[in-house]
């Protein structure tokens, strides 16, 4: 085996191992999405807050935020810890920031 | 940013204080950076810049919360105590002292569960979502009480004097027992807790000789960390009723009918009553019937929503609870009562033992939800809310005067006025009052700020005490305690230098003030 094969198959190796880290964090991220609270604002049926002013701010199309596929990690992050609107912040009590980055990741998550 | 001190601290004196925290309960709960502390801010609060805390530590068991209140007393650090800090519309986790150390207590989240004696132990970090899994998840034959939203605390709640909707609504009523670490880091229990091994602490609420539980209630006396709440056994058969009438003075009957029924027996639970803007704003926005106006719905506006929605000018709902052949005979009285007012419309929904209740219904059935904070867009922007709740004794003409007078206020200062009637017991009620606003708008912000003081003065002139308020408004309210030029709050202050002479513990809840910062307070 070459050397350009073997560093090939290391950093196959590699992306597959972080494809799969990344499955398991926004596996736990929707755990979290029901568990944390975010689907009682947040989800699509009648009387969510979250997604009644979402849909009277950004329409429809954006009120659901499981369903979205623009949300950013980093912005959701920083809405999550310091709220915004109607929503308040989450505390490190509420969520941990490793909840939190895999919270991020399922909402980020490409579909 | 600059470090926020406690005040007469040095940046180094309060990282001293923290060092040894973070011994106590691992680095990894001793909160300092601004992405952390954003969380203990008060979303709704009225300046942003207000009550901001220095620090957050989170303990995990009781022998931490003793080690921690002992290191706070050695480095005369304050701590302001939350259960999980999320009394939005009073300050959720922030302090009524800036600077103050929040002493987190949402990581003690054990629970234990007497179905034969129908009590839980809960610790402060179980909230009403938790203890609800919790029963379903052990097929429990118990209901909770929960308050609106169902992510609070079932202590915090409880001990704030917080409220439900179902025949336990009043949770002060049905605490039974508590655990409790003094500000010197002594540990007590109240009632027959104080008996080691007790079988009836949770079944029990008094003590042999004084009964100690209304020292911890609404105080900073002593940081609760087990606390017994009585829960009802699942009734065979629920009957949500609501009952409109289409009189603003028709609220009169409604209260006084609404009283005589609880006294008889005849309801059970709380009744929830409001008027046509707490029962509607929810469903709707100011901005879709004002016509492009600021100013509050006008009478033309107001009768075109309430026909729209079909709702009464004042609406009330309430539980009948009990056995299958007992509870229609109930709802048989119940409709008789309400067919004396001209125009009442009495609907009701029956579910019987183990039926999905509907989504209106379940707060009156003890299902923790969120749908609250639907309320809170009625103006839109960065909606918040403030509450105003005097406590009225359940009698229909007193409850109109001050409605007439609260409406008057509302509208001088530009806000729809939410006014309701929280019955949890049968003699008095919470008027319920909510100052709905958006606050991005700084001159709306001032306005609701203005609203409440101008309520506070009204209730002072009424002879009428508020149930619980804002961090804000504390010192406020409790001046309004008037009896022998303020006796109460001699006696409060009395107890707190016993108790807790550092003044470590949650300075200024409820007005009561370590005495090294009474003078400043005035």
């Amino acid at each position: 085996m070459t050397i350009r094969t073997t560093v090939a198959a290391l950093l196959a190796a590699l992306a597959c191992g972080s494809a799969l880290a990344q499955a398991d964090a926004v596996q736990r991220g929707e755990k979290l999405f029901s568990s944390a609270h975010c689907i009682g604002c947040h989800a699509a049926t009648p009387g969510n807050i979250g997604t009644m002013v979402l849909t009277r701010r950004l329409g429809k199309e954006k009120s659901v935020l499981a369903e979205r596929a623009d949300l950013d990690p980093a912005f959701t992050k920083a809405i999550v810890r310091h709220g915004m609107g109607i929503m308040p912040g989450f505390k490190p009590t509420d969520l941990s920031d490793a909840e939190l980055d895999d919270l991020a990741a399922y909402l980020g998550r490409k579909r | 940013m600059s470090q926020i001190l406690p005040p007469g601290h040095t940046e180094a004196s309060l990282r001293a204080g923290l060092a040894a925290m973070a011994k106590i309960v691992g680095d990894a709960h001793v909160f300092t950076q601004p992405e952390h502390l954003a969380g203990f801010r008060d979303p709704y609060s009225l300046d942003a810049e207000a009550f901001v805390p220095s620090a957050a530590v989170a303990p995990a068991s009781v022998q931490e919360v003793q080690a921690l209140v002992k290191a706070a007393n050695e480095h005369k650090l304050p701590l302001w105590v939350v259960s999980c800090g999320r009394n939005y519309c009073y300050g959720g986790a922030a302090p009524c002292l800036t600077g103050a150390i929040v002493l987190d207590l949402k990581r003690m989240k054990k629970i234990e569960v007497n179905e034969e004696l129908a009590y839980a132990i809960v610790e402060p970090g179980v909230t009403y979502f938790d203890l609800y899994n919790h029963l379903q998840a052990t097929g429990s034959s118990l209901w909770i009480d929960c308050a609106a939203p169902g992510w609070g605390s079932v202590m915090g709640n409880a001990l704030d004097y917080g409220v439900g909707y179902t025949p336990y609504a009043d949770h002060a009523g049905f605490q039974c027992g508590m655990e409790v670490v003094l500000p010197d880091g002594d540990l007590m229990r109240t009632g027959m807790g104080g008996i080691d091994g007790n079988p009836a602490w949770g079944a029990y609420k008094h003590s042999f000789g004084p009964s100690l539980d209304g020292l911890f209630k609404q105080s900073n006396f002593g940081v609760v960390t087990k606390m017994g709440i009585w829960l009802m056994r699942a009734p065979e058969m629920f009957i949500s009723v609501n009952v409109t009438v289409p009189g603003d003075e028709d609220c009169i009957p409604l209260v006084d009918i609404s009283r005589e029924l609880r006294l008889a027996g005849h309801i059970q639970g709380a009744v929830t009553a409001g008027n046509w803007m707490r029962t509607i704003c929810s469903r709707t926005t100011h901005g879709a019937w004002a016509e492009g106006s600021d100013k509050p719905l006008n009478e033309t506006q107001i009768a075109k929503l309430v026909d729209h929605y079909k709702i009464g000018r004042w609406n009330a709902t309430f539980g009948l609870y009990g056995g299958a052949e007992v509870t229609p005979l109930h709802l048989k009285a119940v409709e008789a009562a309400y067919a004396r007012i001209p125009g009442a419309k009495v609907t009701h929904t029956v579910y019987r033992r183990g039926d999905k209740i509907g989504l209106a219904d379940t707060l009156s059935a003890g299902v923790p939800n969120l749908l609250c904070f639907t309320t809170l867009d009625w103006r839109g922007g960065s909606g918040a809310h403030i509450e105003f709740c005097p406590v009225l004794p359940m009698h229909g003409e007193t409850f109109y005067k001050r409605y007439r007078r609260s409406l008057g206020l509302f509208t001088e200062y530009g806000f729809d006025c939410f006014s309701g009637v929280l019955s949890t017991t049968e003699r008095a009620a919470a008027n319920t009052g909510s100052i709905i606003f958006d606050r991005g708008n700084a001159e709306q912000t001032k306005r609701a700020e203005a609203l409440f003081h101008a309520l506070v003065k009204s209730t002072e002139e009424d002879k009428l005490g508020v149930y619980r308020t804002h961090i804000s408004f504390m010192d406020a309210v409790a001046k309004t305690f008037d009896f022998n030029n303020g006796a109460t709050m001699r006696a409060y202050q009395q107890l707190k230098d016993a108790l807790d002479p550092n003044g470590i513990l949650s300075p200024g809840k409820s007005g009561i003030w370590p005495r090294h910062l009474r003078k400043a307070r005035g």
